[in-house]
């Protein structure tokens, strides 16, 4: 892939496209932990611009201070990690499947009851009736993770890059005596890991930002997600119109700075996930290694 | 180099039992049992969670109370339609909605391609990294915050943004209140806050590409250039069109929040979209029905594109749905 | 392949019309433990011999609200008072978040459905009520003792009743009494340091608060003397300064006893162009059409605005953090001045944002229905209005110079987090001290000024319910109306249209039905007043 050392005008235009985008992502995300690192007068007189003044920890000490917290953590780490891998192998069987177009048996069928659904949906109170009462998944953690657990969108994608793999590879694994679970496993997984890994990532992070199905279909404290517990966090403190927080004794928080709190409490680990998932993007030298 | 792209597609194969497809289902059955169990788990999850609810469509020819339940509710016929066609604001958003949907195509959905295709373009992977986590990272803000920073941004009273058109010689203004810039903000900031994680999958496709039809390519002495528009692009071909077709399944809808975050009175002419008409209606009833019926008739809709966008589609690039 | 299409269709469409019945299959229980209906205590009993309302085998559950300044606490002493005094099991079942996706949930499942039901809007009880789902109050009147002896004794109580009705001309929706919510009003403020230091007059009429305006303009060029936010809104609270009960939304003029739309008023049309001479000549922030919350309070902050008309409570905000570095920083509540009408007065628009209160669910079974009624009876009992208001003396409260004062902790916790006073389903019948204790003094200092700049009737438009039809109408025309309304008024508020077109404006308001609208509501107001 590399081809000349020499640094032309292409590869300094690119640097500094690049440098200009993580300038214009970095401030904001700067901006705001200043904020929510700032005394309150700071704030609302709006003087921060690059670095916290007045450094106090208040604000995440409101945040973190909710005992509920914790153990909202947990049920979040356990719904996303369940979650994304019982989403991860339903699509990928799914897709592979629905990538062998002429083999699959009521292709047309299957394929058609699956996109109407991108288009067609019964609505909020149909599928809670559902979940609740043909089901009896009411406050219960599989409400939380099999009412979403397959995106018709992925699964398409799915499909697309499965459909990609040179056939004569999985031929001549069907001549070997493969069938097609094993074709699956041992030719086409090794050499997908970039989009098992995208598509890992894009339930990952939407099971870790649910909020809705939780809410609807838990009762239980105790198995709400962190999500719940961080809205009604921010919730308290954007209820400024309300006023109610400014009674007395009460301590005066701007909502911004709780906001910005929130946030970084609630995303730091997820977003920690991506650097490690990278290695993942690198690996599509199996192809030609295997062809060879 | 063409020839091994013709065989790494891998149409016009020959793939045994085709003939027989047609005459013999048994023998259908049999070769693609394994294929077939693997997609049942994904078959009953459609059906229990997305077909048994679907009664839930026909509410929206009823004057549905979630008390008195489905047999409990009156039906109304169309009146849910009739109401909303009556209203002298039903064209301006639908048109709105359109109009905001396709520029934001035009304009969102390329992002994503040309910063992977960038992005893939870099040596240092350190860098590399950097950049493609630091781009995502919007992605995890909400509509609310990230529509907050762009108010503060560019306020006329605090945001640095007029400060740099006042020395410019410029004139304070609410850009917010004007019309015209409603979807320069609108698609602007989805771009900010989308394109790095919409890269991703096309990060994922590049990967996939098979590192010897570069060296081949190098060998027979082919520029960057000539490299990526005869392997590159034409290798993540597919997944641009599906993503294309994903995005166009619902080009008749922009999603409430930030239209209606970004929306005042000022600028109703550009920003009332369907789904903040539908919310305005709604409301005002409680009505569970009006939203649904809508949503139906948007679905409709959406619907009659996709047949026609996937058409052209299979016709151009073989790539589509169904 | 088409067969097996077809025998597809069919089976979800026979499974889905099972699944759509509202009540589980039989077999189907759902896995909460509190859904058991309650056992039966057949005859409803006066007191138990313990004392206690309720025998130990009955059960109630309580949905409540949960506030999000103040969520519940399950182990808030004032809850644990009132289930102590009742008896029995009280569940109470908070709804932290998403209030009416919830009920819309609750409403549907009917096995789910409550005994009782805390509805913090007036909404909620309106869109369920002609569905049958609650139980009419003037109908069992005979199980409710306690609230009957309130309504013979409180000569305001037919007013708040009336208030309650719904749609179908049954009530509901039982009142909530005693709570002033004067604290969380709307009103014009000033910054008293800044006017004394220049030795500026407190304007009377809306001329002197040009005059005042122009002036700080003057002396502060980058400010924005009169900082109001929220674009058009605020001209409803100026309404009645102009012209008795104006509204910028359908009102009932108590003076000419008719519904009339504010827009459509003379007195508005002058309202608003003073108002756009304010934002011509600077004296409104420029981007007072989209303002947001933080930007105004930067402005603010920053003495870039002395005038405003904004919540009371924004006094103790900002003076808390202003006098970090300006000791002087103070904010006052100023009388509203006149407008330049002749009928104009100095009052704002009484409102009431508390429509609150409890209902009773109808679901269906007798003994479940009378024990609802009788717990919240005894929220109208004396004994019930003392807990809910203060809770026990040495333990929640002490009594200091003759005044009740809420026993606080050292970080100095709001009574209401701290014990649950004066949240969702802890009023009904109130002591209008309670609620007072809970507000700094300088807040109810003010608050006790603005009562006196009220008017005296609430507008019915916020409480007054319509029915099936009428909502029809509403949703075909003032949902119309409102949107060429606001789109309009910017319009001519931005200069994109000249006020010389006011009267074709107004004719085009008449053209989109408004009298048809009006209609509707002397309509539903008369059948309220029966």
């Amino acid at each position: 892939m590399v081809t000349s050392k020499k640094i032309t005008v292409w590869d300094v235009l690119r640097t500094v496209f690049l440098l200009l985008i993580i300038v214009s992502i970095l401030y904001p995300f700067l901006y705001m932990i200043s904020v929510s690192l700032s005394s309150n007068h700071h704030v609302v007189k709006n003087d921060i611009t690059f670095y916290p003044k007045g450094l106090q920890f208040d604000v995440y000490k409101i945040v973190l201070r909710d005992d509920r917290i914790l153990l909202a953590y947990k049920n979040t780490i356990i719904y996303t990690v369940a979650g994304t891998a019982l989403s991860l192998f339903l699509t990928t069987i799914a897709g592979y499947a629905l990538s062998k177009k002429n083999r699959l048996p009521f292709y047309n069928v299957i394929n058609s009851m699956m996109i109407a659904t991108m288009f067609f949906s019964g609505g909020m109170i149909p599928s809670y009736l559902t979940v609740v009462n043909v089901l009896g998944l009411y406050d219960n953690i599989w409400a939380v993770i099999v009412p979403s657990c397959i995106g018709t969108s992925n699964v398409i994608i799915m499909r697309t890059f499965f459909s990609q793999f040179p056939a004569e590879i999985e031929e001549s694994g069907r001549i070997d005596g493969l069938n097609d679970v094993g074709v699956l496993w041992y030719l086409v997984l090794p050499t997908s890991t970039a989009i098992l890994a995208t598509m890992g990532l894009f339930y990952a992070v939407g099971q870790w930002n649910a909020f809705f199905t939780p809410l609807i279909y838990l009762k239980s404290q105790n198995k709400f997600p962190l999500q719940i517990i961080l809205r009604q966090i921010v919730m308290r403190s954007q209820m400024e119109d309300n006023a109610i927080l400014y009674s007395a004794g009460g301590n005066i928080i701007p909502e911004d700075s709780v906001k910005y709190a929130t946030i970084f409490v609630a995303t730091a680990p997820i977003i920690a996930v991506y650097p490690w998932l990278q290695k993942y993007f690198v690996k599509g030298v199996m192809i030609g290694s295997l062809k060879g | 180099m063409k020839a091994s792209m013709a065989k790494k597609s891998g149409h016009g194969m020959v793939i045994p039992g085709r003939k027989i497809e047609r005459n013999n289902l048994l023998l259908k059955l049999k070769d693609g049992k394994y294929l077939l169990l693997m997609v049942l788990p994904a078959f009953i999850y459609y059906i229990l969670f997305k077909y048994i609810p679907m009664w839930g469509v026909l509410i929206s020819f009823q004057r549905y109370s979630p008390f008195k339940g489905f047999y409990g509710s009156p039906w109304v016929g169309l009146q849910h339609y009739q109401i909303f066609f009556k209203s002298p604001f039903w064209w301006r958003c639908v048109r709105n909605t359109l109009l905001l949907s396709l520029y934001s195509i035009l304009w969102s959905f390329p992002a994503p391609i040309i910063f992977a295709l960038v992005l893939n373009e870099v040596k240092n992977l350190r860098f590399k990294k950097l950049v493609q986590t630091v781009s995502y990272m919007p992605h995890f803000l909400s509509t609310v915050v990230v529509v907050g920073l762009f108010y503060m941004f560019l306020s006329p009273n605090t945001g640095p943004v007029q400060k740099v058109i006042v020395a410019m010689g410029g004139e304070k203004s609410d850009l917010f209140a004007q019309a015209r810039y409603f979807r320069t903000i609108y698609i602007s900031s989805g771009i900010w806050q989308s394109t790095g994680w919409g890269a991703i999958i096309y990060l994922a496709a590049l990967s996939n590409i098979d590192p010897t039809l570069y060296e081949s390519a190098t060998i027979d002495g082919a520029s960057k250039f000539q490299q990526l528009k005869y392997i590159t692009i034409p290798s993540i071909i597919p997944t641009i069109v599906i993503m294309l077709l994903l995005r166009l399944s619902h080009v008749l809808g922009v999603g409430f929040e930030k239209a209606f975050l970004l929306q005042n009175d000022a600028n109703h002419e550009t920003s009332d979209v369907l789904e903040t008409f539908v919310y305005r209606t709604g409301i005002s009833g409680g009505n569970y029905s009006y939203g649904t019926a809508i949503g139906l008739l948007t679905s409709v809709v959406n619907l009659c594109f996709l047949f026609i966008f996937n058409g052209i589609s299979r016709k151009i690039s073989e790539t589509s749905l169904w | 392949m088409k067969r097996m299409f077809a025998v597809v269709v069919v089976l979800i469409m026979v499974l889905s019309l099972v699944a759509c019945q509202p009540i589980g299959t039989g077999t189907t229980q759902t896995t909460s433990g509190t859904q058991a209906p309650t056992a039966g205590t057949s005859e409803s009993q006066a007191v138990q011999p313990s004392g206690k309302i309720f025998s130990d085998d009955v059960e109630l559950r309580i949905i409540v609200g949960s506030h999000a300044s103040y969520p519940y606490d399950e182990n808030w002493k004032i809850w644990q008072y009132v289930k102590e005094a009742l008896g029995g099991n009280v569940i109470i079942e908070p709804i932290m978040d998403s209030w009416d996706t919830k009920i819309s949930l609750l409403m549907a499942s009917r096995d789910q459905l409550p005994d009782v039901l805390h509805a913090p809007n007036k909404t909620t009880v309106d869109r369920y009520a002609l569905d049958g789902a609650f139980v009419s109050i003037m109908d069992n009147l005979d199980k409710l003792p306690n609230f009957k002896k309130w309504m013979d004794t409180t000569p305001e109580s037919e007013a708040y009743i009336r208030s309650r009705v719904s749609g179908d001309g049954n009530v509901y929706h039982f009142p909530t009494y005693g709570l002033h919510t004067v604290n969380n009003i709307r009103t014009w403020l000033y910054r008293k340091d800044i006017f004394e230091e220049h030795k500026l007059e407190v304007p009377q009429d809306w001329n002197e608060l040009y005059a005042v305006g122009k002036k700080l303009k003057e002396l502060y060029p980058d400010s924005y003397p009169i900082c109001n936010r929220e674009a058009m809104n605020k001209l409803s609270t100026f309404g009645p300064q102009w012209k008795p009960y104006m509204q910028n939304k359908f009102y009932y003029d108590f003076v000419n006893n008719k519904w009339s739309y504010g827009i459509i008023e003379p007195e508005f049309r002058e309202l608003f162009t003073m108002y756009k001479k304010f934002y011509d000549e600077g004296l409104l922030p420029v981007n007072l059409m989209t303002m947001v919350t933080n930007d105004w309070r930067t402005l603010v902050a920053n003495n870039q605005g002395f005038i405003f008309n904004d919540y009371l409570i924004r006094i103790d905000m900002f003076q808390s953090a202003a006098r970090v570095d300006n000791p002087n920083f103070t904010l006052t509540a100023l009388e509203p001045p006149k407008g330049l009408t002749p009928n104009a007065t100095r009052l704002m628009p009484k409102s009431n944002s508390e429509y609150t209160g409890y209902v009773v669910c109808n679901t269906g079974k007798k003994d479940r229905i009378a024990n609802a009624f009788k717990y919240v009876d005894w929220f109208y009992s004396d004994e019930g209005k003392e807990i809910i208001s203060w809770g026990k003396e040495g333990e929640t409260y002490k009594v200091v110079d003759g005044r009740k004062q809420f026993i606080l902790d050292e970080q100095n916790t709001p009574a209401r987090n701290l014990y649950g006073v004066g949240t969702y389903g802890l009023y009904q019948l109130v002591d209008v001290e309670s609620n007072e204790a809970l507000y700094t003094d300088e807040s109810n200092e003010n608050a006790h000024r603005i009562i006196n700049w009220l008017e005296p009737q609430f507008n019915p438009y916020e409480w007054l319910s319509l029915n099936e039809e009428e909502v029809l109408v509403k949703q075909e025309i003032e949902v119309n109306i409102d949107s060429f309304v606001n789109d309009q008024l910017s319009k001519f508020f931005l200069g994109e249209r000249p006020m010389s077109e006011w009267d074709n404006f107004v004719q085009e308001i008449y053209h989109m039905g408004l009298e048809q609208m009006l209609e509707v509501y002397e309509q539903a107001y008369a059948r309220t007043l029966k």
